[in-house]
């Protein structure tokens, strides 16, 4: 009978101490202890941009910015080679073969180059408006347009 | 000698059942509650790839009903808010009500930019109506004052615009709801909110079967 009565003993002790039934507390508990020790409380430690202007908003409004620059950029210079070539002296018209800039050809490569990107960002305006889906060009830009005329739209 | 004998099968007996009753020792069968402690010790000491790792394994298994709340709050600490949320509002589907969810919710949405919902989330833990532990009942307090700071210089039309396009670029996806609440909490603020409404309404269409927007489009019906 006493060896009955530590067996059962000893089975009690084991079921007790079994993983998970022995400790404090329920994997529940034990998170919500972990959670709580680990949340942050403090709201001066989350930068305060992100509260003023959501992440969302900011690369919104930062993608609006560099679109815009890029635009006053182009604008700006070619006013200004319209403007060196209003004041400087038109060059001399010279034969055909005799040498000399051909007519309307003699933009400087940085003009020509700012004025292709002008063209593009216009064409781009042009074709999300032709959609009607009113959506913003692409931060890709001209490569972006070639894609979609060759491939569609996806 | 028989009687002993006897005695002995007797005793035999008594002690199989017993011995049948002898929990696993331990490492030989481990169950989810196991495995949920592994992941939250995971969790304690900041190795959060892991926890998340175990907790996804136990929400593919689906034994766990709240796998929702150990899963959003990982996903949190690993700075992924939007699918956080989506785990809290599993959790939640699943009859879930845990104060700490709720705060980790909140901050959630916090972090994203939904002030809306972020107040609201910690008001209704300052209030009283879930009871988290005193340290995150202050941290509501101090979250709800630094919104209620910072709201009157963020105007509500372009915050709806912003929310809204970017429910819309998440749909199909079932993240789309989680901005669309924003939208609806937003509504009332806005001059035009019939208009603004219906917009929302053509979206919460769109969401993906399974996604349970009863809530908000009742309350788009009973709004002001």
């Amino acid at each position: 009978m006493r060896c009955l009565r530590v067996s059962a003993a000893c089975a009690l002790l084991l079921l007790w101490s079994r993983p998970g039934r022995g400790d404090a507390s329920s994997p529940l508990e034990a998170m919500r202890e972990a959670a709580e020790a680990a949340a942050e409380v403090d709201p001066e430690r989350v930068p305060l941009p992100r509260l003023l202007l959501p992440p969302w908003l900011t690369r919104a409004a930062l993608e609006q910015v560099r679109q815009e620059a890029v635009r006053e950029a182009v604008r700006t210079e070619v006013e200004r080679e319209w403007a060196d070539r209003r004041r400087s002296p038109r060059p001399e018209r010279v034969p055909p073969g005799h040498g000399g800039p051909p007519r309307g050809k003699d933009m400087s490569a940085q003009a020509r180059s700012a004025a292709a990107q002008a063209q593009d960002v216009a064409r781009n305006h042009d074709v999300a408006r032709e959609r009607g889906r009113g959506r913003p060009e692409h931060p890709l830009g001209p490569m972006r347009s070639q894609t979609e005329k060759v491939w569609g739209s996806p | 000698m028989g009687f002993t004998l006897v005695w002995q099968a007797v005793r035999l007996a008594l002690l199989l059942p017993l011995l049948l009753l002898a929990p696993p020792t331990r490492g030989q069968v481990e169950g989810p509650q196991h495995e949920l402690l592994r992941g939250v010790r995971a969790f304690r000491a900041e190795r959060y790839e892991e926890a998340l790792a175990i907790f996804r394994r136990l929400e593919a298994q689906g034994e766990v009903r709240e796998i929702g709340f150990y899963v959003g709050t990982t996903l949190h600490k690993l700075g992924r808010h939007e699918e956080a949320l989506g785990a809290f509002r599993a959790a939640a589907r699943a009859g879930l009500r845990e104060p700490v969810a709720a705060y980790y919710q909140a901050l959630s949405c916090y972090r994203l930019g939904m002030l809306q919902r972020a107040r609201l989330g910690f008001a209704s833990l300052v209030q009283g109506e879930a009871s988290p532990g005193p340290r995150l009942r202050e941290g509501a307090r101090r979250f709800l004052q630094h919104i209620e700071a910072a709201l009157p210089g963020l105007p509500p039309g372009p915050r709806y615009a912003a929310v809204l396009a970017h429910a819309q670029a998440m749909l199909p996806g079932h993240e789309a709801i989680e901005w669309l609440e924003e939208a609806v909490l937003l509504l009332p603020y806005l001059p035009d909110r019939r208009v603004a409404a219906e917009r929302v309404r053509a979206l919460l269409e769109r969401l993906p079967p399974g996604e349970d927007a009863t809530a908000l489009l009742r309350a788009l019906d009973t709004g002001p």
